[in-house]
């Protein structure tokens, strides 16, 4: 085949889910990794000097196309009224074929902090707990990063405004785009993108449409984040290709918007 | 050639079977994904003088080609030029570069009338503009006839002309027709590298391939035998620079006999395969891969056609990071078939060192070492060594560029230390001479992943810079150096 470079994904038959997930009780608080930054106090990152060694780390660099330069991406606070935030994150990585690293984030009270790192450094690191490029976004474990962060999808119908406490029965997910044996798992949706814990906060039929799920994200400090992924493209150009599965140019790709809070 | 594991077409994107044919875009409700034509499309064929294409085509609807009938022979001129524009790729592929053509779709059940070459023209979503579909293939090696979908009028896609359009498409998707009458399944680098590679060689004149090697220059620390994992990318295109260097460096057969050498296993095999043929020229993939890492740097304003690329002027700069001397990393993941460049200003050095250094010295057998040296705009002199040390005079140069060329064909990264600098700091930076008595210190061979002078507490701990501040020497003999250790 020969694509036209530049332009957006096109084509490609589709079905993201969350595939096999396990490790933790549901709604219980994950094991705390003594040491580890407070991820929510709005100290500054302090890096534990005890990382764990991560695993596959040379297929992540070589298949997800990691850099070792920090992102240029600037995250932006467009609101915070009653503890959730809506956050703008320049997760544009230089285009449809990165150039640049992930953008790393931190939750905090204060708001998602910037953690400038670069992708190979955040192997090491304990400070980020969330990672953010074009369409993929990553949490800080499993083959992702030496920390414990996991997440988790809630129930379908679950309204982010309403969900004021931690649901029982979640079933978090480290992330786990690489087996035991450093296979490259993918997230079923046809374009090869890794099957990461957040993974179904979009679908694709014609452009990255939002499905609107809800998830939780646990924290090494044992507290949760409800979490919802708004756009990929420009508002206006997402809501268009939410209801129309077309988009127009420039559509804005590669600018998250995420809306979040503490649940605990 | 290697059996891979990715594909080169958008029938086998949605079927993971190797075995499973794609319908024809004319099916009556073919699955398939689009673009294929409508129930309402009537479509119509038109058979290229040559007799070996067959262009399907419609006059009206989303599809619709150029309807211009200048020789009023009641079939539109662009579908004509379209078979004839195959007609010439083919026979420079089979007759110029002795490739074999694709496989015949005889026996094929829906194989749009006959055993002809099927060339469907259909308006393409944003994106793509062509594609190569295969019918029903072997097993081991995978083989496959196959059908060519293209866009039908180029409308708004940026093409100088629809001519050049197809002319592109023809000598590009043609090519992966070819390919997959010795192998269907060759992996992405090599399949789409080959195919900007055969357009280029096809038509000098397109700029397709100048195009596209940028997205290989931009890369050159990714290894070649690495499979994109999301959509085709601008380094598998780019990646037909590296062909172009065997066809500039030894001769066009090379990529033809890659083809024809068989070499089961994974997709990054046919780097393996590609050894073996260079073989037979008194070559090797090492040396061949060492070369084209110094080519690299004569491009753009450094251009030199008498040393490397004939037309270099014409392609980007090679990505390099630009640091400092003296520098160091403790860490350096060189993966195969990949480069690593550096480039920094000599300053007062009368000579540059270069040194990598590893705990495992098996992480050294495939990394060679490359110095180039330049002064305005142009490359002075190089030296190159298989050996973990080079050095050589900076002369009157500006610019040293450093290369950490990774020469493997298969495994893991390599993940070594370098030194960079005058002899004294690369002493310095190894451990070396740093005994009172101004002895030598051996390396430390307990030193974490690379073998560099250990990590120290203390004051020089803060933001472990890849490029280490003036004095670095000084503070490396007395130990108070801190280095960036990374996994």
């Amino acid at each position: 085949m020969r694509l036209i470079l530049g332009l957006t994904l096109t084509l490609f038959a589709f079905g993201c889910d969350d595939g096999a997930m396990v490790v933790d009780d549901a709604g219980t608080t994950p094991e705390t990794d003594a040491g580890l930054p407070p991820g929510d106090s709005g100290a500054p990152p302090v890096d534990s000097g005890a990382a764990r060694e991560v695993a596959c780390v040379d297929e992540s660099i070589s298949q997800l196309m990691l850099f070792d330069d920090v992102s240029s991406g600037a995250i932006t606070e467009e609101s915070a009224e009653s503890g959730t935030f809506v956050h703008h994150v320049d997760a544009t990585a230089g285009g449809r074929a990165p150039t640049e690293s992930y953008v790393y984030a931190r939750f905090t009270d204060a708001g998602l902090e910037k953690v400038e790192i670069d992708d190979e450094s955040a192997f090491e690191s304990n400070d980020w707990h969330i990672a953010l490029r074009r369409f993929v976004i990553r949490v800080n474990g499993g083959v992702s990063g030496p920390g414990t962060v996991t997440a988790a999808r809630t129930a379908p119908d679950t309204a982010f405004e309403t969900l004021d406490a931690v649901p029982d029965g979640l079933m978090y997910r480290e992330e786990a785009y690489f087996t035991d044996t450093c296979e490259y798992v993918s997230d079923g949706s046809g374009i090869g993108s890794p099957a990461t814990a957040l993974a179904s906060f979009w679908t694709y039929a014609g452009c990255v449409a939002m499905t609107g799920n809800v998830y939780v994200v646990a924290l090494p400090s044992g507290r949760h984040v409800k979490l919802q992924v708004l756009s990929y493209y420009s508002p206006d150009v997402q809501t268009t290709c939410d209801e129309s599965s077309t988009i127009s140019s420039p559509s804005g790709a590669g600018n998250l918007r995420i809306q979040w809070a503490f649940l605990d | 050639m290697a059996v891979g594991a990715a594909c080169l077409t958008l029938a086998c994107e949605a079927d993971v079977g190797a075995t499973r044919a794609a319908q024809r875009p004319d099916t009556p409700d073919t699955t398939d994904l689009p673009p294929v034509f409508g129930d309402a499309d009537v479509v119509e064929t038109h058979d290229s003088v040559g007799g070996r294409f067959r262009v399907h085509f419609t006059r009206a609807g989303q599809h619709a080609v150029p309807l211009d009938d200048d020789d009023m022979d009641g079939t539109p001129d662009y579908v004509q030029e379209v078979g004839e524009e195959y007609e010439r790729v083919l026979a420079f592929f089979t007759d110029e570069l002795g490739f074999a053509a694709p496989l015949s779709d005889a026996d094929v059940p829906d194989n749009g009338g006959d055993d002809r070459f099927d060339v469907y023209l259909l308006d393409f979503p944003p994106g793509a503009d062509g594609s190569f579909r295969r019918d029903e293939c072997t097993l081991a090696p995978t083989r496959c006839p196959g059908h060519m979908l293209q866009e039908n009028d180029f409308a708004g896609r940026g093409y100088p002309s629809r001519s050049v359009a197809t002319r592109i498409l023809a000598s590009h998707e043609l090519f992966h027709a070819v390919q997959a009458g010795y192998e269907a399944e060759p992996g992405v680098v090599v399949g789409e590298g080959t195919a900007v590679w055969a357009s280029e060689a096809y038509d000098p004149s397109l700029d397709d391939f100048e195009s596209f090697v940028g997205g290989y220059l931009s890369r050159p620390e990714r290894s070649l035998g690495q499979e994109p994992t999301g959509p085709v990318d601008p380094f598998s295109y780019g990646a037909g620079l590296f062909f172009r260097f065997l066809e500039e460096r030894h001769d066009r057969g090379v990529i033809r006999e890659l083809w024809e050498t068989p070499a089961p296993g994974g997709a990054i095999d046919w780097l393996a395969a590609l050894d073996a043929v260079l073989a037979t020229r008194g070559s090797s993939f090492p040396e061949a891969f060492a070369e084209l890492a110094r080519w690299n740097l004569y491009t753009a304003r450094r251009a030199d056609a008498e040393l490397a690329w004939a037309e270099g002027a014409a392609y980007p700069p090679v990505t390099e990071r630009a640091v400092e001397l003296p520098y160091a990393d403790d860490l350096v993941r060189v993966f195969p078939a990949s480069v690593r460049y550096y480039a920094a200003p000599t300053g007062a050095r009368g000579e540059v060192e270069v040194a990598s250094t590893a705990a495992d010295p098996a992480n050294l057998a495939d990394v060679r070492l490359l110095l180039a040296f330049e002064e305005d705009g142009r490359i002075t002199h190089t030296r190159e060594t298989a050996e973990a040390r080079l050095s050589a005079p900076a002369q009157t140069a500006t610019t040293v560029h450093v290369a950490l060329v990774g020469t493997a064909t298969s495994g893991g990264s390599r993940r070594v230390g370098l030194c960079v600098g005058s002899p004294a700091e690369v002493s310095a930076c190894l451990g070396e001479g740093t005994e009172a008595d101004g002895g030598p210190t051996p390396v430390d061979a307990g030193a974490p992943d690379a073998g560099l002078a250990p990590p120290t507490s203390g004051g020089c701990a803060v933001g472990t810079p890849r490029a280490l501040p003036a004095g670095w020497a000084l503070l490396a003999a007395l130990g108070l150096l801190a280095r960036r250790r990374r996994r």
